[in-house]
């Protein structure tokens, strides 16, 4: 079969999904494929958080830590941009903004959530800083080590089982062509733009947007760029459905931890540990010491955990970069090829999204991008998928 | 807790390795979920119980009995609910999810067992509505699961559960076969090449004569409402049209065979094939029992159901192959105990052929569901939703992360055949991840604070 | 030896034969309803009798288990009901 289209979307995650949906309702004709059932990798496996005040710097065992003052004008134009999402995809896609905690247990982490309230006002993000006793009033759960906690009324999330899927609905009610199980297998220039093999389809297409997630680098290569990207697998951890005990996600600034309760009542509990190394198709193995790790951490910080049960733990990949920022922008050296992922995905889905768009329509986009672009990711003299 | 073998079933096939390797001077421990040792086969009921009561199948008691005397250690009501990440430590919590302890051993046997397979009809999450082992099991204790009692599903094993229920004194209304196993047919003649399960079989059937209940071929339940009267069950042909018959009863019970339960050997990292009949996941195992992972057997109804019998010869198997790699020398009777394997699987699978095959009961259950049927027992998901889920496609674990289908307390285990006959999934088998049984974060915290 | 031992379900006394299932003690008093989903709010009971499906969870002495695992104590404390 052979489709035409003006755009070519790789990756059906919840960035393949947004960019469908932002592109199609901006008149463009656009096929957004999947290698295998959407919303199933990343997408379908993360925490669904959207992070409003700065995040902390280090995941469970990651050497590099991420510039937190740099994501804040991102957190602060993606949050922005959440609000308008429920209404624009037509459903409940279970979006709360119940407000947010960091906590500290130490002097050091203090001085920390200080610094960071400091790059908040900077860029307009309005976040509390908390003493003690402020914190322990305010959420009277929290266990004795918490010695003082940022608030941000702003911080909440969305079911992402829910999200991905009501954006690929709304984008094929847009017009947009939506295939999973159709993985690409060849990228090449095509006079006026990219011919793409995609399962048994053959497309022929204006521009290619690249949001393949852990994939990412792979679909590059395809069109004969290396991008210094490798994928890493996260778990996540959840207890059986209880009845209402906490409204707001509780995080942590000097460790990878979350914590919140979802519309279902299950309590969900993640912070980027690692798992297993990476499998699709839900194959990726769990980690036991991160699902001991981080549930001693959680029951830690919120004793009355220690009474609910562990019900389920899974496992997914992440799009990951070595300074552990994200990637989005044009690829150096190919024209009409752009594309968005690494870490924080969820948080940056309708941003991405806007942003990918005005690319492909060679608008400015929202946001100042530099230092995020893929150029900074791109291995000089790499061959065609030499890495893979 | 460290010892030579680990076992990890105390059901027919577990107790006979366990027998084999402690009589050959090797420690065993056995860690089992049920309060006594036994598994469902032969499962065992408590002092007081049996005295009233008596022994329910006295060769489990006597294999139990020899197992203990020849020093296998027992560790019954606890559950395996992790596996670390060496991939070969056990983590065991009590049955209420507190207390986790860690059993170490160079060798493991995995000899899970099996659990019934479920498939839904309208009503079937109604408490008067159980599994027909449950309903055996209450029979061994000399309780009724009700005073009338219907019988529905398929399989050989619904006859030998009505006729426990008509010894305790239960009105069994009817036994429903989905299938037409009982007519003369090729497949049959072989059943008769296996003379003493034919019998087992025979007598079954002069025992619900005699009870004047009647078993009716190409039968099953349509659907089961509570009423102010009990439990209204409606019953129609499995095919086609035809006469639709109401039931007032106390219980319905149900059930359509066995599923292998191997989730435990997933967390090992164990190989596993998917059973083209069943759609279920069985353990790859070689001819001693051995899995793909070193130091690691499967051996019973994990291994593909065959029933006790091979259980029994399948636990001795396995448990010379372990003496082997333990140096000792081999047992008495393994020749014989590979020749009953054989037999054994050679007549489940004669017999199997009579009734109709686990994927097309559950395509049979799926097709049926109206869309306000619940499929998910523990997260309340509807036949319809699961067909509406618009980009699952054949996939069931996006199948159930877009319906919450497999989420719920009990992991899948209830709904899994359904949802894949659903969604036209090739595979009957959720994803296997810790924890096996629900676990409290308190025991995990304190847990990791010992280990880590 | 006396086999029979008294414990209380929902706050009633209730007899049973000492080590007999639970749910079969709890059949015997005519008490099918053991948990509430928390989904539908409706009561399910002893489904697998065995202990793969969960249904038959209550409330033993303040810790949630699964009753067709549990054998019958002398005075233990029963709660049906709760939704798990």
């Amino acid at each position: 079969m052979s489709v035409t289209a003006d755009v070519l979307v790789i990756g059906a995650g919840v960035l393949g999904a947004s960019t469908g949906f932002e592109l199609a309702r901006r008149g463009h004709r656009v096929a957004v494929v999947d290698r295998g059932s959407v919303s199933r990798e990343g997408s379908g496996t993360t925490a669904g958080n959207l992070h409003v005040q700065a995040v902390h710097t280090r995941r469970p065992g990651q050497d590099v830590p991420l510039d937190a003052r740099r994501f804040l004008p991102l957190q602060k134009a993606a949050s922005d941009l959440w609000e308008a999402v429920p209404d624009l995809l037509g459903i409940d896609i279970e979006l709360v903004r119940t407000g947010g905690f960091t906590v500290a247990e130490t002097a050091e982490q203090l001085q920390e959530l200080k610094l960071k309230g400091e790059w908040e006002r900077e860029f307009g993000v309005q976040t509390v800083l908390m003493d003690q006793d402020t914190v322990h009033d305010a959420l009277p759960a929290l266990g004795p080590t918490v010695l003082g906690a940022t608030w941000c009324a702003e911080d909440g999330y969305a079911n992402p089982l829910l999200v991905t899927p009501a954006y690929l609905n709304a984008a094929r009610r847009s017009g947009a062509q939506i295939t999973p199980h159709a993985p690409v297998t060849a990228l090449s220039r095509d006079h006026n733009g990219w011919r793409a093999d995609a399962g048994a389809t053959q497309l022929h297409v204006g521009a290619v947007v690249d949001t393949a997630g852990p994939w990412l680098a792979d679909v590059a290569a395809l069109a004969g760029v290396v991008l210094a990207m490798a994928p890493l697998t996260i778990q996540m951890h959840a207890t059986t459905r209880m009845p209402p005990l906490l409204r707001n996600l509780v995080q942590h600034i000097g460790e990878g931890l979350s914590i919140k309760q979802v519309t279902s009542g299950t309590i969900l509990i993640g912070g980027g540990w690692p798992s297993g190394p990476i499998a699709a198709g839900s194959r990726t193995a769990s980690s036991m010491a991160s699902l001991m790790g981080n549930i001693a951490q959680a029951v830690r910080i919120l004793p009355v955990l220690g009474q609910m049960r562990l019900l389920r733990s899974w496992a997914g990949p992440l799009a990951a970069t070595p300074d552990e920022m994200p990637v989005v922008g044009a690829v150096p050296g190919l024209d009409d090829f752009y594309l968005a992922g690494g870490t924080y995905a969820f948080t940056f889905a309708p941003l991405w999204a806007q942003t990918l768009a005005d690319l492909v329509e060679g608008k400015q986009p929202p946001v100042d991008l530099s230092g995020l672009g893929p150029d900074r990711l791109v291995i000089e003299g790499g061959d065609h998928g030499q890495e893979h | 807790m460290t010892s030579d073998v680990v076992i990890v079933g105390a059901g027919p096939a577990g107790l006979s390795a366990a027998t084999v390797i402690a009589e050959n001077d090797r420690s065993v421990v056995v860690i089992d979920e049920q309060p006594r040792p036994g598994g469902q086969y032969y499962r065992q009921q408590s002092a007081a119980v049996i005295a009233t009561h008596g022994v329910h199948r006295a060769e489990g008691a006597a294999l139990i009995e020899r197992a203990r005397r020849a020093g296998v250690q027992f560790r019954s009501g606890v559950s395996v609910w992790g596996v670390d990440d060496d991939r070969r430590t056990l983590l065991v919590s009590a049955a209420d999810g507190t207390s986790i302890r860690r059993h170490l051993a160079p060798r493991i046997v995995v000899a899970t067992g099996a659990t019934e397979r479920a498939l839904p009809f309208p009503g079937w999450q109604l408490p008067a509505v159980t599994t027909v082992g449950y309903a055996q099991h209450l029979c061994a204790e000399g309780v009724r699961v009700g005073a009338r009692v219907l019988v529905a599903g398929s399989g050989p094993f619904l006859l030998s559960v009505a006729c426990s229920l008509v010894g305790v004194g239960v009105d069994v209304v009817a036994v429903l076969e989905e299938g037409t196993p009982y007519r003369p047919r090729a497949a049959g003649w072989k059943v008769a090449g296996h003379p003493q399960r034919l019998r087992e079989f025979a007598a079954y059937r002069a025992r619900l004569a005699a009870a004047r209940v009647p078993v009716r071929s190409g039968r099953r339940v349509v659907s089961a409402e509570e009423t102010a009267d009990g439990l209204r069950v409606v019953e129609g042909p499995t095919v086609g049209t035809g006469r639709a018959r109401q039931h007032t009863v106390d219980a319905l019970n149900v059930g359509f065979g066995f599923r292998p339960q191997i989730d435990l050997l997933r967390l090992l990292g164990c190989g596993t094939r998917i059973d083209a009949l069943s759609g279920d996941e069985v353990a790859v195992v070689d001819v001693d029992g051995a899995t793909d992972l070193d130091g690691v057997w499967a051996a019973g109804e994990v291994t593909g159901i065959a029933g006790a019998p091979s259980a029994l010869a399948e636990g001795l198997v396995v448990g010379a192959a372990v003496l082997r790699s333990l140096g000792a020398p081999l047992p008495e009777g393994l020749a014989a105990a590979r020749r009953d394997v054989s037999r054994a699987r050679a007549f489940a699978s004669t017999l199997g052929r009579l009734y109709p095959a686990p994927r097309d009961l559950a395509a049979l259950a799926a097709a049926s569901l109206g869309d306000d049927a619940l499929v998910c027992r523990c997260e309340s998901v509807s036949a319809g939703q699961v067909r509406a889920a618009q980009f699952g496609g054949t996939d069931l674990q996006a199948v159930k992360a877009a319906t919450r289908a497999g989420m719920g307390l009990c992991q899948g285990r209830e709904c899994a055949p359904a949802v894949s006959a659903l969604c036209g999934s090739p595979t009957a088998a959720f994803t296997v991840r810790p924890p096996l049984r629900p676990i409290l974060l308190a025991a995990v915290a304190e847990h990791a604070a010992q280990v880590i | 030896m006396n086999a029979t031992v008294q414990f209380r379900i929902d706050g009633y006394e209730v007899s049973a034969l000492e080590g007999a299932t639970l749910t079969a003690a709890l059949l015997q008093s005519g008490i099918r309803g053991l948990r509430r989903d928390p989904v539908s709010n409706e009561f399910r009971g002893a489904f697998c009798g065995m202990g793969a499906c969960f249904e038959c969870e209550l409330v033993v002495d303040g810790r949630t288990v699964r009753a067709c695992l549990t054998p019958v104590r002398a005075d233990m404390d029963v709660r049906t009901g709760a939704t798990t």
